[in-house]
């Protein structure tokens, strides 16, 4: 299946792709978060182990549209084909 | 609009007396009972491996109360962005430059805590060492930042307009590449900080932060901890310049001692530490390809630009972002193809510096403008002239340009210089140059980004004001008491700034970007008015009246139209407390919603209001025989909107160009093949004095009003830093004809130009 990637960041691992292909009909968003996780080259923490939740200050995900925290099972979220995932980077400082 | 009374009045500051007295506290003067005192061991080693720490004969030195190192701290990374974290509060398993802190000791006095750090002994195995932008991107590189595989610490390619038909309509194209130097962030009092932990465990941290929000949040994120558990205060800061954002070893260190030891930590360091170990602007090579029409009319830019960080990521995406997102301003370029890349090196970390990156974008933009409009014979106020933003003007890449007086501010500095008649006569060896610039009054970051105000209306009638900038010798406090004063109808007198304190002010997300006026500013505007309205409330049942008739002006409250109808603002005031029991707080906050978050991938968007402008003139004179340059005249043709404290804004103008004026022609921090850091005292680090800036500088506020800044204002003060380097680049090859586009521009570099030019010729 393949799930859409939007970014206000260049998402490490996919500089040059809109989307994922996944080799399974559904998956978690944490895992999806996960396995952008490891395509990194320095593995950049999405979530932190063990975390129920996005680090709020850190990332703002949104699942076609909707924050992922208003689906009902969070960062536990099935993914399915063609679904969208938004991954916002809050950052911290300027110039 | 009513004549204004306190906003556009060159008011005394609200800091100066106390500042040039002697009086106000910074963080060095601080004291606390029990008080211990702190000291760094640094590293003579630019990169290495840190085998192991022995603090045990330290610790067993009389009045020596505890020693801190990287150990101590949880191996959590901190940064600017979650993607990019590569910082600790103290280094554990390597060291990454010359003088990073190693571990820290707390003693009874300075001077036991300095003989302790003999007795640590750090085992290090030592690494080559990754000196320049050049060595860090080779494919053998040693890695220099433990938490990244690659040198190549962060990069962007941003795309506007249709950049290959842009060139295909220019009549004239041209290359060039621009290179700038390692500086110091050049602000004067060097870190300091005094760190306290209650009996449940809360700290209060007390230190000269520029940005005590990004501090609070990245420490308690490095030592592992709620933001409940830390309150910071500032005192006085003594500049900043972006070189204050972050948490440093210090405050780190400061922190974890005091928490050992249950007693207080004080660390000052001296402005040796500050200039071999602590935040710099980044080195610069850039290459730029501009198209420009017959009459000088830009239609296409291609830039790439590489700088050189040191070790840390930093704040450098935002180098990165601003240095392609803002080549926008202050010209219109219809189509721009950018590619930023920050690298990793073994030299002292990078911040920035004032003016952001735009510095070095428009030295190299401006610097390049001034050459083709040599070659295709337009004069260079011409050439600036045309291309100039005006009003309404969007940017390729979407920034809204609402209200701009550049072209009335390059009028101003030519005029003021006497561009035209220089033309016809002029002394030997002289030259001018110009250069423009603009710079954005705050952008929008994710998360929070608001600005807040609280006034707090004391019963005999003053007014104190608390907000969540901080005043880093720039001003803010005057100006939002002057706002204050302003719309409440006081004088300047009775309204006072008070103390910032995270338990009791809701912090900014940062003093950066021009963005404390603009912002906090309309945040002062509102809260004030939010007080009026409950002050009008009480008068209007007093004076029968509708509220929304009364006017405040001279300490009284009246009927528009009818100054008999009225009462005195104390009676009002003494009403609300003593008669109703009401206390009178003013609340306002403000955050410009409607412009677009940091694009960090494209760089699009409506990034910023309250663009402000500056034209720059420079006369100097280049000794031909030493290569020295004298700075005579600079004229600076300004838009920062309506000014609010005129001779303030004059402050910051010529602050801002002076401030450059050293990275121009003097400064720089060396490093030998080992990167070792060379000239970290003020001995061999040159900065400008009083005796090398212009002897006349005449600033020409231009009027504007923008439609959304706090009475029409703009931010200030790093346009001008932004203009500095390509107005003194241009002179130069006015003055004598040689074009140098490494900085600094020394004497050196001077004489073996004309060497050249003359052997050319």
């Amino acid at each position: 299946m393949k799930i859409f990637i939007e970014s206000n960041f260049v998402v490490p691992g996919l500089e040059d792709e809109a989307g994922l292909e996944i080799d399974q009909p559904e998956i978690t968003l944490r895992e999806f978060l996960e396995k952008l996780s490891s395509m990194s080259p320095d593995r950049v923490e999405y979530v932190e182990p063990g975390a129920q939740a996005l680090d709020p200050s850190d990332w703002e995900v949104e699942i076609n549209g909707l924050p992922y925290q208003d689906y009902e099972a969070g960062l536990e979220h099935l993914i399915k084909d063609g679904d969208s995932v938004t991954i916002r980077i809050v950052a911290l400082g300027g110039g | 609009m009513d004549e204004l009374r306190v906003v556009g009045k060159s008011v005394e500051r609200k800091d100066g007396r106390i500042k040039v007295s002697g009086k106000a506290r910074y963080a060095a003067d601080l004291s606390a009972p029990g008080m211990l005192h702190g000291k760094i061991l640094r590293s003579p080693l630019a990169h290495a491996k840190i085998l192991n720490i022995d603090t045990r004969k330290a610790e067993a030195l009389p009045g020596v109360m505890a020693v801190v190192t990287g150990k101590d701290f949880p191996n959590k990374p901190y940064g600017v962005r979650p993607d990019t974290r590569d910082q600790l509060p103290m280094p554990i398993t390597k060291v990454h430059h010359f003088g990073e802190g190693v571990a820290a000791v707390a003693a009874v006095d300075e001077d036991t805590a300095e003989d302790a750090l003999d007795l640590i002994k750090v085992d290090y195995e030592e690494l080559p060492v990754v000196l320049t932008a050049e060595d860090a991107l080779k494919p053998d590189a040693p890695p220099v930042n433990e938490f990244k595989e690659s040198n190549l610490a962060y990069f962007s390619d941003f795309n506007f307009g249709d950049v290959e038909s842009g060139f295909k309509e220019a009549d004239y194209i041209r290359e060039e590449t621009f290179s700038s130097q390692r500086v110091t962030v050049g602000f004067i009092e060097p870190h300091a900080c005094l760190a306290e932990v209650d009996p449940t465990g809360r700290i209060l941290l007390q230190g000269s932060k520029q940005s005590p929000y990004i501090t609070w949040r990245n420490m308690c994120r490095g030592l592992g901890i709620p933001l409940s558990k830390m309150r910071i205060v500032n005192p006085f800061v003594g500049g900043a310049f972006s070189g204050k954002h972050d948490p440093f070893d210090v405050d780190f260190a400061a922190v974890k001692l005091a928490q050992k030891t249950g007693r207080p930590v004080k660390i000052v360091l001296n402005y040796d530490e500050v200039l071999a170990a602590y935040r710099q602007r980044n080195a610069m090579n850039a290459r730029l390809r501009l198209g420009v029409k017959k009459n000088g009319a830009i239609t296409a830019l291609d830039a790439e630009c590489v700088l050189e960080g040191g070790p840390i990521c930093g704040i450098g995406p935002f180098n990165i972002y601003y240095f392609g997102a803002f080549l926008n301003i202050p010209y219109k370029i219809p189509a721009i193809k950018y590619h930023g890349e920050l690298v990793y090196s073994n030299r002292a970390p990078c911040g920035t510096v004032r003016g952001q990156e735009v510095v070095l974008a428009q030295f190299a933009l401006d610097s390049l403008l001034h050459m083709m409009g040599e070659d295709i014979g337009v004069d260079p106020v011409e050439i600036r002239t045309v291309n100039a933003v005006t009003d309404n003007w969007t940017t390729a890449n979407g920034i809204v340009v609402d209200v701009s007086g550049l072209s009335r501010c390059i009028e101003k500095s030519a005029e003021i210089i006497r561009w035209k008649e220089s033309r016809k006569s002029r002394p030997k060896g002289r030259g001018i140059g110009f250069s423009c610039a603009s710079h954005p009054s705050g952008p929008r970051l994710g998360g929070h980004f608001g600005s807040t105000v609280t006034l707090k209306l004391v019963e005999d009638g003053k007014i104190i004001v608390t907000h969540g900038g901080t005043e880093i010798g720039q001003g803010c406090n005057t100006v939002f008491c002057q706002m204050v004063a302003e719309v409440l109808g006081l004088p300047i007198e009775d309204v006072e700034q008070g103390v910032s304190d995270s338990d009791t002010t809701i912090f900014d997300s940062g003093m950066f970007g021009d963005r404390c006026t603009f912002w906090d500013g309309n945040a002062s505007i509102l809260a004030a008015t939010d007080l009026k309205k409950q002050l009008a409330d009480i008068a209007a049942k007093l004076l029968e009246a509708n509220p929304d008739d009364l006017e405040f002006k001279e300490k009284r409250i009246f009927v528009k139209g009818n100054p008999e109808k009225g009462i005195d603002f104390l009676l009002a005031v003494r009403k609300a407390y003593y008669e109703e029991g009401k206390p009178l707080y003013g609340r306002g906050y403000w955050a410009a919603t409607d412009i677009d978050i940091v694009d960090w991938k494209t760089g699009r968007g409506n990034l910023a209001h309250g663009l402000d402008f500056i034209a720059t003139a420079i006369e100097l004179e280049v000794d031909r025989e030493t290569g020295k340059v004298t700075l005579l005249k600079s004229a600076h043709g300004d838009d920062a909107g309506q000014p609010i404290n005129p001779l303030m804004l004059d402050g910051q103008v010529l602050g801002g160009s002076t401030h450059l004026m050293g990275h121009a022609l003097m400064e720089e921090s060396h490093y030998d093949e080992n990167a070792q850091a060379l000239n970290y005292s003020w001995r061999d680090y040159k900065q400008p004095t009083s005796m090398d800036v212009p002897l006349e500088t005449i600033v020409e506020h231009i009027h504007t009003h923008d439609p959304y800044g706090p009475f029409g204002a703009k931010g200030a003060g790093e346009a001008s830093s932004c203009s500095t380097l390509a107005a003194i680049a241009n002179g130069i090859y006015d003055a004598v004809g040689i074009r140098i586009k490494d900085l600094p521009i020394t004497p050196e570099k001077i004489l073996l130009a004309l060497k050249e030019k003359k052997e050319g010729s």
